[in-house]
């Protein structure tokens, strides 16, 4: 029964779980405290536009 | 014609929604967004790898137009030693979700879907930081996509990837602090 299990999953047509864990190092890590030290720097009337088009979402979403 | 976000519903992907008839290829004629929908999706849900959204009409609700999926992430900074920002906090890791699939069926482009589907990966963020820690949005982009991401969307490019697609993410706080 065990065996027939194993069997089952190692037929399965399954995809490659995402690459969940991201390695900054050397300038991708400067550059990266340079934009978290104020990320608003980066935004304009179109992105503020849509946060406040998804706050509105995300009154109404269930789960 | 843009699609009226008002005939739109998004909800979560589940055996009752028909996946099969989704079409999506990209430029180079990839269908890997439209087979990641019809073969790999709900399976990766049940096995909690990810969960995948789909936009659907109000009228036709069972035939997803346009799909995201997402995990959760962590951002890793292993080189603290590059930084030098006084006041600037010196955390190793931040909490993130990632957008791992994001897609608008082909019949369906050029009518706001992206940006309606991009309001939604938002909210869904929005709501999720209320309930565990999420610092920022990442992106892996196909370099044809990364206009959308930065020209529409406001993500940081931090570089490409082994593979050719690019990396992009967005701080979280820009979402949910005016």
């Amino acid at each position: 029964m065990i065996w027939n299990t194993h069997v089952a999953y190692a037929g399965m047509n399954m995809a490659e779980p995402f690459n969940t864990t991201i390695i900054l190092k050397n300038e991708d890590a400067r550059r990266f405290r340079e934009y978290d030290n104020n990320p608003w720097n980066h935004e304009n009337d179109r992105s503020r536009a849509a946060a406040k088009r998804a706050q509105e979402l995300a009154k109404a979403i269930k789960f | 014609m843009k699609i009226n976000p008002a005939e739109i519903d998004l909800v979560l992907l589940s055996d009752s929604i028909q996946v099969d008839h989704f079409c999506c290829a990209d430029r180079e004629g990839s269908i890997a967004l439209q087979n990641f929908l019809t073969h790999h999706a709900l399976d990766n849900q049940k096995k909690k790898l990810s969960t995948t959204w789909v936009i659907v009409k109000k009228s036709d609700p069972q035939n997803p137009i346009a799909y995201f999926s997402l995990a959760c992430a962590s951002i890793d900074v292993n080189d603290l030693d590059a930084v030098d920002l006084k006041g600037c906090p010196t955390f190793e890791r931040f909490p993130a979700l990632l957008i791992g699939k994001f897609a608008v069926d082909d019949r369906y482009q050029k009518k706001g879907l992206g940006t309606l589907l991009m309001d939604y990966v938002y909210a869904i963020t929005i709501r999720l930081s209320g309930i565990t820690g999420c610092r920022y949005l990442i992106v892996e982009s196909k370099p044809t996509s990364t206009w959308f991401y930065e020209d529409q969307c406001n993500f940081i490019r931090v570089r490409e990837l082994d593979g050719g697609n690019v990396l992009l993410y967005k701080n979280v706080l820009t979402l949910t602090v005016e």
